[in-house]
């Protein structure tokens, strides 16, 4: 009976057998995992007040994530609030990627009131460098942050009416969220104050402060001139390096790289005398594969 | 005596210019050279400054490859914020309104931290699809893909440096291997087009349409030494 059963042949279907069960295991947990994430991350976007109407697995093998956001518009252009909902958005896929969720790229679409999709965008996820986000150590105390940002924030012109740390919904007690709003009397005050203002913002936001029970990873920062009419919202995700800008016409955008503003004038006298030859002090890139 | 008296004079005058030029708004230099006609894309391997530069107060520096402001764009680079160590790679869309910016949607991806002396390779393209797209690559990863940005062809690519909020700024940056995709099907050709243009302060210096510096002296070089030599 012994000799029977390990037979060659036999040994060798008994191993296919094992490996065969072992892979369908295998790929029974990964799309487990896989089905999990994706209602994970639908739950975690709704507890952040995302409106998210579908996130949707668009292929398993490499793992690709579509979501879907409804938008209040009923034209084709969006609103700041739908800018802000796919910066959350974002923080949530990238940071699941970054936690162990193994994402190659994901898919943000947004629709319309209509249903008309009216944005979207795919980002692959293969980037260099990003470590995985740490949760602090320390409890954070909202109040006790709110008073210290009071003393960092150099709003210089901007009469600030609102600073406002809240707990992040879904880290809890281990980070928050600062939501600053203010207004200005004109758009010249604006630009005398909004590059020292957005310095302070981001420098409250850049690093755990323990000594303040002071963890922001997540900003926004609103003004308005004395009308009420959008002078500036501004939106940064500390953890994944996303800024979101929205600046009335007339005030500065010396804060984030732009084109000039028109066609370049034409091509003046070549200029290349005084300078120093650099050819010897910088690194020459050699391609080691061709662009696709 | 008369060495002192220049000294001072010169020294009074550079922290006048500093002080002077801290909080200007609304004010970028740029120099570099631009591709003009139908563009669907393009590609440039762009290296950081070898030492860091110097920038004066709430400034900022960048070198990228980018689509005219139609008013939206697309854009790819490196950037510097003085109060940082070290410079950084980035893309960048604006689109959704740009120029009226009734609800823009404009987004600055930072990437990482990159070296001094560093080249990474920075691309923009337009890719066809159910819905068309603007797609970004650093060094050959594509990073992102956007929709709704901007119906090509574009009439420029422009491959730039820009400085930000002061003109005493320092600059320094290599563009190498500038190509562009004058035609749908993406084929990338080295550019042979001059259509250099420069700033004052900043400057260019050319080995070949597609292969030039920009750059500033040191404020310092330019500014107090050249009296102080007198």
């Amino acid at each position: 009976m012994a000799s029977t059963f390990f037979s060659p042949r036999k040994r060798i279907f008994a191993l296919v057998i094992a490996v065969f069960l072992l892979a369908i295991g295998f790929l029974a947990v990964k799309v487990s995992a896989q089905d999990q994430s994706s209602s994970t991350l639908a739950d975690r976007l709704k507890r952040r007040g995302v409106p998210v109407s579908e996130v949707k697995i668009s292929s398993r093998l490499p793992f690709e994530l579509n979501v879907t956001l409804q938008s209040k518009s009923a034209t084709t252009a969006f609103t700041n609030e739908d800018s802000w909902n796919a910066l959350l958005t974002e923080h949530e896929l990238r940071l699941a990627n970054q936690n162990g969720v193994k994402l190659n790229s994901y898919t943000v679409r947004m629709v319309n009131a209509n249903g008309k999709e009216i944005a979207k965008h795919q980002s692959f996820l293969d980037e260099p460098g990003k470590p995985a986000s740490t949760p602090v150590s320390f409890v954070v105390d909202n109040a006790r942050a709110e008073e210290k940002i009071k003393t960092l924030l150099q709003p210089g012109e901007i009469r600030l009416t609102l600073i406002q740390v809240s707990s992040d919904a879904i880290e809890g007690k281990n980070a928050q969220i600062l939501l600053v709003q203010g207004s200005v009397t004109d758009k010249d005050a604006a630009n005398r104050s909004l590059l020292s203002f957005l310095d302070s913002f981001k420098d409250v936001l850049n690093k755990p402060m323990p000594e303040a029970a002071m963890y922001i990873p997540l900003g926004r920062a609103r003004i308005t001139d004395s009308q009420g009419q959008q002078i500036l919202d501004y939106a940064i995700d500390c953890q994944t390096g996303t800024e979101l800008f929205s600046i009335a016409p007339g005030v500065t955008n010396s804060f984030f790289p732009h084109p000039p503003a028109m066609d370049v004038p034409p091509s003046p006298a070549l200029e290349t005398t005084g300078i120093p030859q650099p050819s010897s002090a910088y690194p020459v890139l050699t391609p080691t594969r061709i662009y696709p | 005596m008369k060495r002192i008296i220049y000294g001072i004079l010169s020294l009074v005058v550079f922290i006048f210019l500093i002080v002077t030029n801290v909080e200007i708004t609304s004010a970028s230099w740029y120099a570099g050279n631009v591709f003009k006609g139908s563009g669907y894309g393009g590609y440039a391997d762009i290296t950081t400054p070898v030492t860091p530069i110097y920038l004066i107060g709430k400034s900022h520096v960048y070198s990228w490859i980018s689509t005219i402001a139609t008013p939206d764009w697309v854009q790819a680079g490196w950037g510097y914020e003085g109060n940082t160590d070290k410079p950084y790679s980035y893309y960048e869309y604006c689109y959704n309104g740009c120029k009226d910016l009734s609800a823009t949607y404009h987004i600055l991806q930072k990437i990482e931290n990159i070296n001094w002396g560093q080249t990474k390779r920075y691309m923009i393209k337009w890719q066809a699809g159910s819905t068309d797209m603007w797609c970004i690559s650093i060094d050959y990863s594509q990073l992102a893909c956007y929709s709704y940005v901007i119906v090509p062809p574009v009439s420029e690519i422009q491959a730039l440096s820009e400085v930000q909020n002061s003109y005493l700024n320092e600059l320094w940056s290599n563009h190498d291997n500038v190509s562009i995709a004058s035609s749908a099907n993406l084929t990338f050709q080295t550019l042979s087009q001059a259509n250099f243009f420069a700033q004052s302060p900043y400057a260019y210096f050319m080995y070949s349409p597609s292969h030039y510096v920009t750059y500033r002296s040191s404020p310092i070089r330019k500014t107090l030494l050249p009296i102080l030599s007198r």
